[in-house]
């Protein structure tokens, strides 16, 4: 299948790309300023502690060396040990995971069910006059409020009034979905704010597009009634541009929730890493970085994946030589 | 066909295509902009609302008539902090974009231009830095080098770089299959003179758009790194800082965080819609409706 | 009255590009049932507007509540917006320009198809849609989406899906004016006989007034928004009563009686905003009077048609007859221009067994593509050989190669005598071309006069006094203070000029015309074409004239090469090859024209 052979490509592209993020993960660390030995013994070490440190680590051998013992060991799942903690990242990784994961879930789901209609709605109805001015304000506040006002002021209204909704006190779901949705409604809703702007922007132009192409002037020619327009011609051909939106809002948001979780204080990947950031635990950066990163590349080659098969001249650029 | 087939859509005319102005609420939000930033360079100037450093009063005092944005917690007045920290923020986030805008131009339309390997290579580098998610490359960057402004900066420009030179590569690419171009590789031009006098100057308009988008995302970038503490670092104050500890005291008084917060949100509000008036002005499009 | 559709007295005005547009200036038109009628105009002529007000297509508050468009008994203006979409489902069909942009491009045919026509019945039912248009394999038509379609197949397609319903009046716009020559007859040929077997009214609009002659019953010609001349299409053609008409029938390359000037319409089309009191011919005009500019024309009853101009009556018999039979062939002595010029001492430019080969790419299944399959050809200094082919023969690549702008697999160029050096910029300024798009083929941001001087400019000539430029705006018959405006305050056809003038800048021995004039209107190619004609004749640089135009190729080549498929299958005196083509190939191009 044609189909196949570029979607194939794709996948290995995106592995490429992950070598190469790992690769700069790797050279970050391992080429701060002061060493790797000081900064972690602190300045105060000596000569002695640092060949020790060196030897232990291994941080004398060739750099490709280095490099190919660190992807070994993160292929085993072992992803080093925090230093503050002394525990191994990965399982600390793997309880803080679900947590991130929840929030980001109900945040793409918000932004999704909200978000698309709206788009759809606001370039149907798009002609010109006073509204056009008025909507363009309200969807620019909506990504012009980054989320840590945004959160702090949530944080602060309901601090002072409850309103049923918590800030802190992460329950997990298993134990007790009511608080725990409570405890999530807060930070799940900061980070939809932005990422539902963004879907509805990006659908919007996307259906504005659509709008202007010779078929739709073909299907209104023929009669047919706007929503059957919609629903026919418009969604399938404003999907692409849409699901890449998707796919850009996840990066925001695995970003969004590093702050949002440092300001509800849930503990997930994100506060974890910024934790770690502050007390110069560097196999925690390395490793929670590292999966971001990943979780990125793994959405795109998803979203390839759907655009391939919802356009089908995609499979057939791919045909001709690649686009 | 173009030229013949003429319909009500398409904004064809027998006059050509015109200098069309940006719309007025893009014009108001850039003169919104210039305003925050000449408030925030003269005020520093001037020392609008006295010294920032100064203790002027009671701690965590609200809004009046002496001082209209309260006091911190260390009985300094908000207004200059407010102003500092704008001027700040502004600063380092433009700088940033400025050499965000000469890589990433440099970047596009040497690679949009050759094609090839020159194309892949650049997009194959550009791929990795996008994989990440603006915040946590920040994060990383703030590790790796240490919190501060060179963070900062640093991450602002690592940040914007992979779009920026992904839209203008595009764009490279496309001028340089008009005519124009082959024209001039006809009349045997040499590629500097090429890209200067033919790409760069038919891409400009896409550079401005995209600068401007940027330099709204270096300005949650370092905002988001200083409210984390990884940013701007005290005494110094950015808006992020500002919000950060308006953050802490917000309880007890608002104002400190609303004050900053109102600020910044009206900065990147400005950027956004003028960001949007401007491409809407560059890359016009036509609406249809349904019936 | 059976008409099926009226027209009276219709004006449409919107807002567009910051300013009111008004499209359609006050225009007639009535189509009988089952009536085949053509509307021929240029760009700005307002004639595709008219198509969509047929069908109530135009944005909101362009056209008046109380104006008179009735389709089929019915006023288009004042119906309801059900009303509207069932008098577009029931009663009209649409085609339009762009074949497979008319296509939903993620949905496959058949569902297509089923979409317009739900109570079809089976896949037999779609299958006949199909047949009717004459498409071979229909089942696997069915199966495919729109860009698997070659553009005549699309067409056919959206016309089945236009007529599927049954319409009274189909209505097409420009339904051929991307597709190839030949494709283009048979689809025309396919869509005149449907109508005439169901019975179907054609509203035809096109910008090619001998096809539209040849076709419909009847014609009418807009300009400036206004139907000038409207009647039966022998009669419209053999006899015009409005100057616009005729001089639209002497400026067609096809129509030019043997060995004369083609004559273009001068002037520049009009500007639609409704200001210019009179006629807006009047500026173009050759017959024009003070009254032209001050009074619009009302309809004068000459000939038996209806005409919109002051002095048609007087103007009676003042032109001469337009005949469109087969041009008699020209004598040996007027078929080449005079030999002014340097004639060079061999061959200016020289292909031998030239191969072009474009990959597929190492993953792709497909074979490589063979461009170019060991073609020979050579032009001599101060001649002009006519490059004839339709898309995909090979044509632009053959160009390409002669620019230096793509190296052959195999084979040789020579320039001069010398083969091709590795770097273009040897060539010095000796070798030009003149691209096809006015749109790009000047930078928007520089000056014309800057554009023009490049070729100096990178040869360390520099213009400084501006005279060169100058000398040449004038030579290409543009005025010298244009050397200070922008591209997009010029028109097309100014445009192209100054394409010429900066490929004569250096004072090249050989210049590549690649489809110079295609993107322009009728009237304008004309012009184009004659300045080709003299600025060689006076310069005598060799050439090579590439166009899919047969027409235009004989007008200004001493000698033909048609290619297909990659391969020159004839070369010719332009003369001997008019009327006596050999290949089989050559004679189907004739016959299509």
């Amino acid at each position: 299948m044609r189909f196949a052979s570029w979607w194939i490509g794709r996948v290995a592209s995106a592995a490429g790309t992950l070598l190469g993020v790992s690769v700069l993960i790797f050279a970050a660390v391992r080429f701060m300023p002061g060493g790797y030995a000081q900064i972690v013994l602190g300045p105060f070490a000596t000569p002695g502690e640092r060949a020790a440190l060196a030897a232990r680590y291994g941080l004398e051998d060739p750099l490709v060396v280095q490099y190919g013992r660190w992807i070994a060991s993160v292929g085993r799942g072992d992803f080093g040990t925090s230093l503050l903690s002394k525990e191994p990242v990965a399982a600390e990784l793997v309880q803080r995971l679900p947590v991130t994961a929840e929030l980001a879930v109900l945040a793409a789901v918000a932004a999704v069910l909200v978000g698309v209609p709206l788009g759809v709605l606001t370039a149907v109805r798009s002609r010109d006059g006073g509204g056009a001015a008025a909507g363009r304000l309200a969807s620019g506040l909506g990504v012009s409020v980054p989320e840590f006002v945004l959160g702090s002021l949530l944080v602060f209204v309901f601090s002072r009034y409850a309103l049923g909704l918590t800030v802190g006190g992460y329950v997990p779901f298993a134990a007790d979905p009511g608080a725990n949705l409570r405890a999530m409604a807060l930070p799940a809703t900061v980070l939809a704010v932005a990422a539902t702007t963004a879907v509805a922007r990006t659908t919007r132009d996307a259906v504005m597009n659509v709008l202007t192409e010779q078929y739709v002037t073909a299907a209104v020619a023929r009669g047919e009634p706007p929503w059957f327009i919609v629903r026919h011609h418009v969604l399938r051909n404003a999907a692409v541009p849409v699901v890449i939106v998707l796919t850009v809002i996840t990066a925001s948001l695995l970003g969004g929730a590093l702050i949002v979780e440092y300001l509800f204080d849930l503990p997930g990947v994100g506060s974890y890493i910024v934790q770690a950031v502050g007390r110069r635990d560097y196999a925690v950066v390395q490793a929670g970085v590292l999966l971001a990163a990943t979780v990125f590349i793994l959405m795109n080659v998803i979203a390839d994946f759907v655009v391939g098969v919802v356009d089908p001249r995609l499979g057939a650029a791919a045909r001709n030589g690649g686009v | 066909m173009g030229t013949r087939t003429w319909s009500p859509r398409r904004r064809t005319g027998a006059g050509g295509a015109g200098r069309r102005r940006i719309d007025l609420l893009s014009r108001a939000a850039l003169a919104c902009l210039v305003a925050l930033a000449a408030v925030a360079a003269l005020g520093q100037a001037a020392g609008l609302g006295g010294d920032p450093a100064e203790i002027v009063g009671g701690r965590l005092l609200p809004p009046g008539p002496e001082w209209w944005l309260g006091t911190d917690s260390l009985g300094r007045s908000m207004v200059p902090r407010v102003i500092e920290g704008v001027g700040t923020t502004l600063l380092l986030s433009s700088s940033a974009v400025l050499v965000t805008a000469a890589l990433s131009t440099l970047l596009g339309i040497v690679a949009g231009y050759r094609g090839g390997a020159v194309n892949e290579a650049v997009l194959r580098l550009v791929d990795v830095l996008y994989a990440f998610p603006s915040i946590v490359l920040a994060v990383l960057v703030a590790a790796v080098i240490g919190p501060g402004r060179t963070a900062a900066l640093a991450s602002i420009v690592l940040v914007t770089v992979p779009l920026m030179t992904r839209v203008v590569r595009a764009a490279a690419a496309s001028v340089a299959r008009r005519d124009y171009v082959t024209a001039a590789v006809i009349s045997g031009a040499r590629t500097p003179r090429i890209l200067l006098r033919h790409i760069l100057v038919n891409v400009s308009g896409t550079v401005a758009v995209q600068g401007t988008y940027a330099l709204s995302v270096g300005i949650l970038v370092e905002g988001g790194l200083s409210f984390l503490g990884l940013g701007v670092q005290p005494p110094e104050s950015s808006l992020g800082v500002l919000i950060q500890q308006g953050g802490v005291y917000m309880v007890a008084a608002p104002w400190l965080l609303l004050g900053p917060g109102v600020v910044l949100v009206a900065a990147m509000l400005s950027i956004n819609v003028f960001g949007d008036g401007l491409r809407d002005r560059l890359e016009p499009r036509e609406s249809r409706s349904l019936t | 009255m059976t008409e099926l559709l009226n027209v009276r007295d219709l004006v449409v005005e919107y807002t567009a590009g910051g300013g009111r547009v008004r499209a359609v200036d006050g225009a007639d038109l009535a189509v009988a049932a089952g009536a085949t009628v053509g509307i021929v105009g240029e760009s700005g002529s307002g004639k595709s507007t008219l198509g969509l007000a047929v069908g109530g297509l135009l944005p909101r508050g362009a056209v008046p509540a109380g104006a008179e468009v009735t389709v089929d008994g019915l006023a288009v203006p004042l119906l309801a917006p059900a009303e509207l979409r069932r008098l577009r489902r029931e009663r009209l069909g649409f085609v339009f320009q762009d074949p497979v942009g008319s296509l939903d491009p993620t949905m496959r045919i058949g569902r297509q198809l089923r979409l317009v026509v739900p109570d079809a019945g089976g896949p037999a039912a779609l299958r006949r849609h199909l047949e009717r248009v004459r498409l071979p394999d229909p089942e696997r038509v069915l199966r495919s989406y729109p860009h698997e379609l070659s553009g005549g197949m699309a067409q056919r397609v959206a016309i089945a899906m236009a007529m599927a319903a049954e319409p009274r009046l189909l209505v097409a716009d420009e339904p051929t004016a991307a597709l190839d020559r030949q494709v283009r007859d048979q689809v025309m040929d396919m869509v005149f006989a449907i109508a005439a077997e169901t019975g179907t009214g054609l509203l035809l609009l096109s910008h090619d007034l001998p096809e539209v002659v040849r076709r419909c019953a009847r014609v009418a010609v807009m300009y400036g928004g206004r139907v000038v001349e409207e009647g039966p299409s022998a009669e419209v053609m053999a006899d015009p009563a409005h100057p616009y008409t005729a001089a639209l029938a002497r400026s067609a390359p096809g129509t030019a009686p043997p060995g004369a000037r083609i004559e273009p319409v001068r002037g520049r089309p009009p500007v639609l905003d409704g200001a210019a009191p009179g006629c807006s011919f009047a500026p173009r005009c050759a017959f024009s009077v003070v009254r032209c500019t001050e009074e619009r024309p009302r309809p004068v009853r000459v000939r038996g048609r209806d005409v919109l101009c002051h002095r048609a009556e007087e103007l009676v018999g003042a032109a001469p007859p337009v005949r469109l039979a087969p041009p008699a062939p020209r004598d040996g002595a007027a078929a080449r221009p005079a030999d002014a010029g340097t004639v060079g001492s061999g061959p200016a430019l020289e292909l031998d067994r030239v191969e072009v080969v474009f990959g597929a790419g190492p993953l792709s299944r497909r074979p490589d593509t063979r461009a170019l399959r060991g073609v020979s050809l050579a032009v001599a200094g101060g001649e002009m050989v006519g490059l004839v082919g339709e898309s995909g023969s090979g044509k632009t690549t053959l160009g390409a190669v002669a620019l230096g702008l793509l190296r052959p697999a195999a084979g040789a160029v020579r320039f001069d005598g010398a083969p091709f050096p590795k770097r273009r910029r040897s060539l010095a300024g000796r070798m030009q071309a003149v691209l096809q798009h006015p749109q790009w083929s000047l930078n928007p941001r520089m000056r014309v006069g800057t554009s023009i001087a490049e070729p100096l400019a990178v040869l360390g000539r520099a213009d400084r006094d501006g005279r060169a430029v100058r000398g040449m705006l004038d030579r290409v018959g543009l005025e010298s203070g244009l050397a200070d405006r922008y591209p997009h305050e010029l028109s097309g056809g100014q445009r192209q000029r100054v394409s010429i003038a900066r490929a004569l800048i250096t004072a090249p021995r050989f210049i590549v015309f690649d489809e110079a004039v295609s993107a322009l209107d009728v009237s304008v190619q004309a012009q184009i074409l004659n300045l080709i004609k003299d600025l060689q004749g006076e310069l005598g640089f060799g050439a090579l004239f590439i166009s899919h135009d047969l027409g235009a190729v004989r007008y200004v080549a001493d000698r033909i090469a048609v290619m297909r498929a990659g391969e020159i299958v004839e070369t010719a005196d332009t003369e001997v090859f008019w009327t006596a083509p050999e290949h089989e190939y050559s004679k189907q191009l004739m016959e299509a024209m």
